[in-house]
């Protein structure tokens, strides 16, 4: 099927350092050259041409980490979702990392708005060794009527597996109408909802007692969830009525990893 | 002969050592901060939480289970036993629903003589299964005769039916308000049951933020009666 947009790199480790081979991309996604922040790892930033999703559109990226390469993935803006009369947008990504690879995707959120629907799959292959920081957000836009939740509906499918075996599977599905979103057990009275997996061999046991302090510190603007998956890996959810407010505890997650793999704080200079 | 009407009957009452009495999988929590405090409350609770969780997991698994034993696929039974724990990603809702599953799945092969259920039980031994409650239900219905969209029902009544006692015991509410919310919401198990047809596999799993943050933080209450 032909696809609005596609994208592909690998990254390799040579040495000291990683560097991005065989980039390729299609259509309405591009990616900006590598910005070396720590010399060990480079950060891309992905972006969208178009200006944004409209319907029927399909897109898929596909990164691989090779052994021991590490990488950031970002995007340059939010995405945004624009009415879908005809069909949903799909968003396709596969990630495949090879042992003591570091792999961390940090991307915007995704804006949905009036009538939008949009459904996205991401899989993901580690081998054991390897680290995964996964995160995403979505907000809703804001029509002219002032009304928060216009979007039709927004699916999410996260896999995770680690040597071939299913790990995690998360599948989040946001529909407004047919389900109040605001009601017990949906959004709860909030706007946006935010996850982070993080699936690493640094990941020590007591990451619940120094992540929890973290969260908790983030207690009047946020309700958020933690567990522990399968595999001992992190999982958290996000539910809040801003997107920098899910941005900032993101951040800090992502910087406490950060700094037991030796990497410097993320750096990511947007705006 | 075994009658499956009776075998149901048995397989749902409450005195049936599934476990599935010290598991309020994340209602506890709700019960704790206030949010579900009476009769009220909770069934308002209940019904969302049937249509948007136990719909697309409980009876869209059972369903996909007992066709894949109708056309003699088990290893998509096992395949599904894999995706149904992968799915919970709060780690007390995932292990008290595997305990759940582990325990129904020996019960059943001490009281029936189904290779299958047979079968089942020794792959969770041999840790290539995990056990779910939902595939064991199918396995029982399916080795009773009783008809796919009965067990459904049957299955369906069987959870909401534990989380009503529960809630009798935790928030608390009288015995007849418990038994009086379960004729209530025996419509919607029917519809459920129906409406589980309609759905293609590809919904297995979908879930709520709310609910899934709800299961997550049950973890730090101070004060539990349940284990999830």
């Amino acid at each position: 099927m032909r696809m609005t947009g596609t994208l592909r790199m690998k990254a390799v480790c040579r040495g000291e350092k990683t560097v991005v081979a065989d980039t390729y991309f299609d259509g309405a996604f591009k990616v900006a050259r590598p910005v070396y922040f720590q010399e060990n790892e480079p950060t891309v930033y992905s972006l969208h041409v178009g200006g944004g999703y409209i319907g029927g559109d399909r897109y898929h990226t596909d990164v691989v980490l090779e052994q021991d390469a590490r990488m950031t993935l970002t995007t340059q803006s939010a995405a945004k979702v624009y009415k879908t009369p005809n069909a949903p947008v799909h968003q396709s990504m596969t990630i495949s990392l090879a042992q003591g690879s570091v792999f961390m995707y940090l991307p915007d959120p995704l804006i949905a708005y009036e009538q939008a629907r949009f459904q996205q799959e991401t899989v993901i292959h580690m081998e054991k060794g390897s680290t995964l920081l996964y995160s995403d957000s979505m907000t809703p836009g804001w029509s002219k009527s002032g009304d928060p939740f216009r979007y039709d509906w927004i699916r999410s499918k996260v896999k995770i597996y680690e040597d071939d075996s299913l790990q995690a599977y998360d599948h989040l599905f946001l529909k407004p109408e047919e389900h109040d979103l605001f009601s017990l057990m949906q959004m709860e009275g909030y706007t946006h909802v935010g996850s982070l997996f993080i699936v690493s061999p640094m990941l020590q046991k007591d990451w619940q007692e120094a992540l929890g302090r973290l969260l908790e510190s983030y207690n009047e603007q946020a309700r958020i969830g933690f567990s522990t998956l399968k595999n001992g890996g992190c999982t958290i959810r996000i539910l809040a009525n801003a997107s920098y407010v899910i941005e900032n505890i993101i951040l800090q997650c992502t910087n406490w990893m950060r700094s037991k793999l030796d990497q410097e704080p993320v750096q990511l200079r947007k705006y | 002969m075994i009658n499956p009407m009776l075998s149901f009957m048995q397989l749902c009452d409450s005195n049936f050592p599934s476990g599935a009495f010290s598991h309020s999988f994340g209602l506890e929590t709700y019960i704790y901060e206030g949010a579900i405090h009476d009769a009220a409350t909770f069934e308002a609770a209940m019904r969302i939480f049937m249509v948007n969780q136990m719909a697309y997991t409980d009876a869209l698994a059972c369903r996909l289970a007992y066709e894949a034993i109708e056309n003699g696929q088990f290893d998509d039974v096992i395949e599904l036993d894999h995706v149904l724990l992968a799915l919970s990603l709060s780690k007390e809702t995932r292990e008290g629903t595997r305990r759940i599953g582990e325990r129904m799945a020996k019960l059943c092969s001490d009281l029936y003589e189904s290779p299958l259920i047979d079968t089942y039980y020794q792959r969770i031994r041999q840790k290539e299964a995990n056990g779910h409650p939902s595939i064991v239900f199918a396995l029982a219905a399916h080795h009773l005769g009783a008809e796919k969209t009965d067990a459904i029902g049957a299955h369906l009544f069987s959870s909401i039916h534990s989380l009503i006692q529960n809630a009798v015991r935790a928030i608390p509410l009288g015995q007849t308000d418990g038994q009086r919310i379960l004729l209530a919401l025996q419509p919607l198990i029917q519809d459920m049951a129906v409406q589980t047809e309609t759905m293609t596999e590809d919904e297995l799993g979908m879930n709520m933020p709310g609910l899934e943050i709800a299961q997550m933080r049950h973890e730090q209450l101070p004060v539990r009666l349940f284990m999830s």
